[in-house]
């Protein structure tokens, strides 16, 4: 712990991490390096509702998110905008007790077994030809458009077209949920704020829109079974009791939201920076075999989703500093994958760094249940682009979302050379 | 203990001291078939292997988890295991594992 923190500059420090502008870029990180080395279990104090602390070392973060009972998921996955408590309304509307990011040992188990299979690497691999005809369809139509935006033709519909595809709805809905996602993810952005709703209020809302609407969907396969990911999440069982329904929708939520956000996220900053390391990109095009090192410097590098939130469950000690029971504890994954402990040359992006244990995926019981299919989208994708546009032109600035959550751009336009 | 890897005949002979599971004696030699990429927890299917002969003195019951995994992995078989619910124990010599070829 050090004084320096604490004293004048610390409402500045603190001002910064409750600013979702703040976190709009990558110069967030200058924040974290400085935290990480002068106080990386820090009492947060800024601008939102509830202090909480932030954990910036890697280690630290893998111990929060290792012990899943003495730290609880039960007041959200992330830090709340605004770092609000829900109300026992708006818990309700989240699926806290039921949707697997909101529940705790042995509920979390319970719900998340049975669905383990359908996300594993086996059953995923098997979806290649599909993923590879989506993404060689994505890069013909952007190709022919000549001037075409990296988030608006790439980023964005590829997870549309995967997820939405294997869930089962239908291809008129895709623009629909696809927006109803963003309102409820983007909330902190003032471009996605909507119907004058309070940030989380807004996530809750459309959170809300999404699950209504795949209770349709599973509704519907519960009746009339298809060749779908919705029916699989019908049809779950946890031992001889079928799921409830707002056990199986909820799943189906996590399965948009989950699957929508991150690989948008990942694939726009990772497309940027291929762009901005062309001896990188040509290395890739040249060699596939960099792929998979590719994929693994992407999501570190991005850390598409910033931070965990959990609940001390009773009072314990990380990192030298008093936690106690109730607290809320924030691991700042996108600093504990940038982490000099951990990381050899932690801010350069190098598609051949190994070993590259990143926490993009999270750590322990809830480590991302979609990772297989999110790397095999990066996996076709990347390769593909930079063998398909060796001569990409900007033309424009890449724009930021505005969030402490998710690191993702909205636009970043480019032209195929001439 | 011994791997056989089908996809290029080539058999390991490994030593499992110092190890909890065979998944990560496996990943520890760059065995390869075997990426253990959850390290354990049985939600990735990425540790199968055929279970070709038991030494005496060695059990590993399969747990419904387990099964569970085994539905959807490629190539089943009557031995198929995940490699990470084989404990390392003092009866571990003896037994013979076979990777089994990517479909």
């Amino acid at each position: 712990m050090s004084a320096d923190v604490h004293a004048a500059p610390t409402l500045d420090v603190d001002r910064c991490l409750t600013d979702p502008q703040f976190f709009a870029g990558m110069q967030f990180h200058d924040l974290f390096r400085r935290l990480r080395a002068e106080d990386p279990v820090h009492w947060t104090v800024g601008d939102y509702e509830r202090p909480y602390w932030s954990l910036t070392r890697y280690d630290d973060c893998v111990a929060l998110m290792s012990d899943s009972t003495l730290f609880s998921n039960l007041a959200g996955p992330h830090l709340p905008p605004k770092g609000r408590d829900l109300t026992p309304e708006e818990h309700r509307m989240f699926g806290t007790n039921t949707h697997i990011l909101m529940s705790d040992p042995p509920d979390h188990g319970r719900r998340r077994r049975p669905m383990n299979k359908h996300f594993s690497v086996p059953v995923v691999t098997r979806l290649r030809p599909m993923f590879s005809e989506i993404v060689t369809d994505l890069l013909d139509a952007a190709e022919a458009k000549g001037d075409f935006d990296i988030v608006a033709d790439i980023a964005a519909p590829l997870p549309v077209k995967v997820i939405l595809r294997l869930l089962g709805v239908q291809e008129e809905d895709w623009a629909a949920v696809q927006q109803m996602a963003v309102n409820a993810l983007h909330s902190q952005d003032a471009e996605f704020q909507v119907d004058g709703h309070d940030e989380l209020t807004a996530v809750v809302t459309y959170i809300d829109q999404v699950y209504q609407y795949v209770l349709g969907l599973i509704l519907d396969r519960r009746a009339t079974p298809a060749d779908d990911y919705a029916t699989i999440l019908a049809q779950l069982r946890d031992g001889d009791e079928l799921f409830t329904e707002r056990e199986a929708a909820f799943m189906a939520v996590g399965f948009v939201l989950g699957g929508l956000e991150g690989t948008r996220n990942a694939v726009s900053v990772g497309l940027m920076e291929l762009m901005a390391h062309p001896e990188q990109a040509r290395a890739l095009a040249a060699d596939p075999a960099l792929t998979s090192g590719t994929v693994e410097e992407v999501l570190r590098w991005t850390t598409p989703s910033k931070n965990r939130l959990r609940v001390a469950t009773a009072d314990t000690e990380l990192g030298g500093k008093q936690i106690r029971a109730g607290d809320w504890v924030v691991g700042w994954i996108a600093s504990a994958n940038r982490d000099e402990a951990v990381f050899d040359r932690p801010d350069d992006f190098d598609i051949t760094r190994t070993p590259n244990k990143h926490l993009s995926f999270g750590h322990g019981d809830h480590t991302c249940i979609g990772r297989a299919m999110a790397r095999l989208e990066l996996e076709i994708l990347f390769p593909a682009f930079v063998q398909r546009f060796g001569d990409l032109q900007t033309r424009g600035e890449p724009e930021w979302l505005v969030s402490d959550n998710a690191t993702g751009l909205k636009r970043y336009p480019v032209r195929v050379g001439v | 203990m011994t791997f056989t890897v089908e996809e290029t005949g080539r058999e390991l002979v490994l030593d499992a001291s110092g190890h909890a599971t065979l998944m990560q004696v496996a990943v520890e030699a760059d065995v390869p078939g075997i990426v253990g990429e959850c390290g354990g927890e049985m939600t990735c299917g990425t540790c199968h292997v055929h279970v070709e002969s038991t030494p005496a003195g060695y059990t590993a019951a399969r747990s419904h988890d387990e099964e569970d995994m085994l539905e959807v992995v490629d190539a089943p078989a009557p031995g198929s295991r995940l490699a990470c619910q084989l404990p390392v124990t003092p009866a571990v010599a003896g037994l013979r594992l076979r990777v089994p070829a990517p479909s």
